[in-house]
């Protein structure tokens, strides 16, 4: 059957994410097969760096046995820095994730979801300047779950404190 | 929420930002502004456009959505839109597309599109005929593919209609349907099958007589519910689908459609009145009357139906009984119609759960004026209500749907995650008016946990702790502290203890703890909040402390394997000089502990771990089941502060085959013993592992028929199901069995154990006798269809086999 558009929006569907961070290849990219068909990982985002792989498992699992689950680490401290992966078994446990989980509360903050083509050695890291992720970076909000205020701005009130 | 725009929106608005002057200077980008600002933007603005297929989907979306629009005058405006643009393919592919979409995903607004259709075909009748015959075709469709959902609702959009159908209009579908259901019920098919298109027929009704009196003679619907009646046949697995059981039931277990059927012959007295439904064409009466009729196309009856196993659907409720009737009752019409249309909804919009609440928050816009009474009144002023009007509340009627979902046995259409969620949804978009509902919806099923079946308990636990943790773990625990006095058995006791540590494993025991008054702080102890658990060749006083400190080094150490191995049998050599029963477990369960100990940070670091080791494990766990069953309890004993963790590591183990799924059952039925059974962690591990084995089973049958296997596969994956079957009827031989023996006291409760006790332990193998039974029955139910549709076809080919022979065999004498 010909595909026909829902009459209300769809909560399994990828964001823009991953077709950004590909701009420059788009026009490559429309030609290759959809990387996200079949995917069975998602990157969750948002979670407070308190927040454990035995309490993600507990929610997660709701959807579907859990095949894997990488935390994502302060590229230089070691410690859990607000993000994971999550791989399931089937495709279908991970759409589902999208559509019953993304959005909801773990710990007490709302998480986000996004499917994803599949975690890389690497990717477990933060990309931010100081190790963390780059939304930790410049933050001006304060956050206790995520270190307190983005660390650009802690380290410049350091700075400021020889002055004292 | 609703994207009434669409892809086209979307395109037109990309093309408008293109063009024009705006590109060049966009506003934002300026850094002042000017006066002659605002002028200048409005002249530059192009003029606006809007495609004629946008407004049409936007205002078809929005139907009955606002209660501050009247609905006629929105469906006057699209009919007249509609037959001013008919001539463009593009309008007529697009809304007949959107209305057969819209019909089933969206049912509450059947009866308006319904409206729309009638007045458009009023003003151009090619309207009408167009929508019929695409209608009829999606309908045949749906039919042969034996999608009975999207039947049921593209075949109630059809009889909402009826007063432009000429002839028999729906009514033949209907006859149809009562003869497929027959023809079924004399061949002792399907039950399941027959009674959800007894369903659809009957469900359908209302709908009709409602849209076409005296378009379809009450005679003739009279007639049919007496045929449906004489064909209804009850499954055998019924009886153990009843969400409670025993003599304290809040009301009786009651058939879906039994009760609609019923409802049906009730009203049938009373003159099919229907109150509930909208009728959103009646203003237009007039119009409709002189408008041309249409013949209905004819719908062919399939051949074959298929559809793998139907189970009977059981009522459910939160509100029965109550001071004030908030739902309908149970027998009455309205309460099948409501629920039908709101379980659709429920069941269709699983992939956008905030439309899906927003649609059950609105849901007294689809329905009658004045059905029920305003949103949010609260329980006590419902004795304000004056005498004779509508006593139903509408958040009361949604949470009830959607718990009727939860407590769907044996299984609901969706994970139950997102009944959970869409919960949390309605509560997050009407916090005022659902919370209290949900409130006395939790004290409903808590006063009758007596009764519950054990699955659903577990449910309701699992459900309750996954919905505090999204709204701040608050709940009025004051009120439940007389029960903490009760038995550590009683199951009233259990949930309270058992919805804390659910709670503790999506947060931690601190933050649980402070939610809760200072009486339940028993419930949440010191050690639940120990990072690490203790190595207890550290602490306790034990056999060989000094050897397991050993161990636990080397092993952290990854030292090679002979060194492991001298140790481990040097312990066992010990235990056996030393002459203690089975010298072997101590060294077993040291490295067990050793590598949860090691692993206890994390579970990738138990899961590494395990990896690295698996060799040794895997070893261990071949000694004999006995061994398998001391590895479990070694785990568990480890995590016995947090069992959800150990019965992850028990599911880790389980799938690299380290331990089989016999030995995990058995150390929950026999050697955690029945003390285990009120225990959430003890049923989670039984029902994963048994639907883990259950699920092989049913994979390895399928594979068995996928066609044109080779045959050397063929004889494997056959091996493989034999195997897997003898495996999991053991499995649960083994588990009727000492269930069996705890239920009817032939295993005398331990020693100490108080006769009140007693009786709640004999309670809970009862109940999880009865779950495990429903989980066998069903598979060997569904194992008895998959052969005999096998022996079928086997059949068949053996008489055309016979039939040549005998064809033969009159060749011959005629020669």
């Amino acid at each position: 059957m010909a595909f026909v558009q829902s009459t209300v929006e769809r909560l399994d569907r990828p964001s823009t994410y991953y077709d950004k961070s590909n701009k420059r290849n788009r026009e490559e990219v429309q030609h290759r097969e959809d990387p996200l068909k079949d995917a069975t990982t998602l990157y969750v985002g948002n979670l407070s760096f308190y927040t454990t792989e035995e309490q993600i498992h507990e929610l997660f699992s709701k959807c579907g046995e859990i095949k894997r689950l990488v935390m994502g680490l302060d590229r230089f401290a070691k410690t859990p820095c607000g993000f994971c992966f999550v791989e399931y078994y089937t495709h279908e446990d991970a759409l589902d994730c999208m559509k019953y989980v993304g959005g909801t509360k773990l710990d007490e903050r709302i998480v986000r979801t996004d499917l994803d083509p599949g975690f890389k050695e690497g990717r477990q890291y933060g990309r931010g300047k100081s190790g963390g992720q780059v939304r930790d970076e410049y933050r001006e909000d304060y956050d206790a779950g995520r270190g307190g205020y983005g660390r650009s701005l802690q380290s410049a009130s350091e700075m400021g404190a020889e002055y004292d | 929420m609703v994207d009434r725009g669409g892809r086209y929106e979307r395109e037109g608005r990309e093309s408008r930002d293109r063009g024009g002057y705006r590109a060049e200077r966009p506003q934002h980008f300026k850094k002042r502004r000017y006066q002659d600002d605002d002028d200048r933007d409005y002249r530059q603005q192009r003029p606006r456009y809007e495609d004629p297929m946008v407004r049409l989907r936007k205002d078809v979306l929005a139907i009955a959505e606002s209660p501050l629009i009247k609905v006629e005058d929105s469906i006057r405006s699209i009919a007249k839109s509609l037959s001013a643009h008919w001539d463009h393919e593009a309008i007529r592919k697009g809304f007949v597309t959107l209305i057969k979409t819209l019909v089933v995903e969206q049912p509450f607004k059947i009866p308006f599109v319904a409206a729309i259709v009638l007045c458009a075909n009023a003003q151009k009748h090619e309207i009408g005929k167009l929508v019929l015959d695409e209608f009829a075709a999606q309908l045949q469709e749906y039919l042969d593919q034996c999608e009975w959902r999207n039947f049921k609702l593209t075949l109630r959009f059809m009889g909402s209609i009826s007063c432009m159908l000429d002839g028999e209009g729906v009514a033949k579908v209907l006859t149809d349907l009562a003869d497929l259901t027959g023809d079924l019920a004399a061949e002792g098919g399907s039950s399941g099958l027959s009674e959800e298109l007894s369903y659809v027929i009957l469900i359908t009704m209302p709908y009709i007589i409602t849209a076409a009196p005296g378009g379809i003679t009450e005679e003739f619907l009279t007639g049919l519910i007496e045929r449906l009646e004489g064909m209804q046949i009850s499954a055998p697995i019924e009886p153990l689908l009843s969400p409670y059981t025993g003599p304290n039931a809040p009301y009786p277990a009651m058939n879906t459609t039994t009760l609609l059927l019923n409802a049906l012959k009730q009203e049938a007295t009373d003159g099919f009145k229907f109150e509930i439904l909208a009728r959103p064409w009646e203003p237009f009466h007039a119009e409709l009357e002189a408008a041309t009729k249409h013949f209905f196309p004819s719908i062919t009856k399939p051949t074959s139906l298929e559809g793998g196993t139907i189970f009977p659907k059981l009522y459910f409720s939160v509100f029965q009984g109550a001071q004030y009737e908030t739902v309908p009752a149970a027998t009455s019409i309205t309460s099948a119609i409501l629920r039908d249309a709101i379980g659709d909804t429920i069941g269709l919009l699983d992939f956008n759960r905030i439309a899906c609440a927003r649609f059950l928050i609105d849901v007294d816009c689809y329905f009658a004026p004045n059905a029920f009474v305003k949103r949010a009144t609260p329980f006590d002023k419902i004795s304000e209500v004056p005498e004779g009007k509508s006593t139903w509340k509408p958040e009361d009627i949604c949470v009830d749907a959607i718990f009727t979902n939860i407590f769907q046995l044996p299984q609901p259409e969706h994970k139950l995650v997102y009944y959970h969620a869409t919960l949390t949804e309605v509560c997050k978009l009407a916090p005022q008016a659902v919370a209290p509902s949900l409130g006395r919806a939790i004290r409903y099923l808590y006063r009758n946990l007596e009764s519950m079946d054990v699955e659903l308990r577990y449910r309701f636990i699992d459900w309750f702790a996954h919905h505090l943790s999204n709204f701040g773990y608050t709940w009025k625990w004051t009120e439940w502290i007389v029960d903490l006095e009760l038995s550590k058995v009683h199951p009233k006791r259990s949930f309270i203890q058992e919805a804390l540590e659910k709670e503790i494993r999506l947060s931690f025991a601190n933050r649980v703890k402070s939610t809760l008054p200072e009486e339940y702080s028993g419930l949440v102890p010191e050690d639940k909040e120990k990072e690490l658990p203790d190595f207890k060749f550290e602490v306790d006083d034990i056999a060989f402390p000094e050897e397991g400190k050993q161990l636990l080094n080397l092993i952290r150490q990854k030292a090679p394997n002979e060194e492991v191995d001298t140790l481990m049998n040097a312990i066992t050599e010990a235990a056996n000089n030393k002459g203690l029963p089975d010298p072997s477990k101590y060294a077993r369960d040291m490295y067990m502990t050793c590598i949860c100990h090691i692993g206890a940070k994390s579970l990738s670091h138990v899961l590494s771990c395990i990896e690295r080791c698996k060799d040794k494990l895997t070893q261990l766990g071949q000694e004999s089941n006995q061994a398998q069953r001391q590895i479990v309890g070694t785990v568990m004993r480890y995590w016995h502060e947090q069992p959800g963790i150990g019965a992850n590591v028990i599911d880790k183990l389980l799938n690299y085959s380290i331990l089989t799924p016999l030995s995990v059952i058995e150390w929950v039925i026999l050697d955690a013993g029945r003390d285990a059974l009120p225990r959430g962690h003890a049923w989670e591990m039984v029902n994963t592992t048994t639907r883990k084995v259950v699920s092989r089973t049913r994979n390895l049958a399928a594979a068995r028929s996928v066609p044109d296997l080779p045959e050397d596969q063929m004889t494997m994956v056959e091996q493989g199901h034999d195997v897997a079957k003898a495996e999991q009827a053991e499995l649960f031989r083994v588990v009727m069995e000492s269930l069996g023996k705890y239920a009817d006291g032939t295993v005398p409760p331990p020693e100490g154990t108080t006769e009140d006790d007693a009786v709640w332990l004999k309670w809970w193998a009862a109940s999880w006798l009865r779950a495990l039974k429903r989980q066998s029955d069903i598979e060997e139910a569904e194992e008895a269809m998959r052969v005999s549709g096998a022996t079928a076809d086997g059949a068949m080919e053996e008489d055309t086999a016979a039939g040549e022979v005998a064809e033969n065999a009159m060749d011959e004498e005629e020669a």
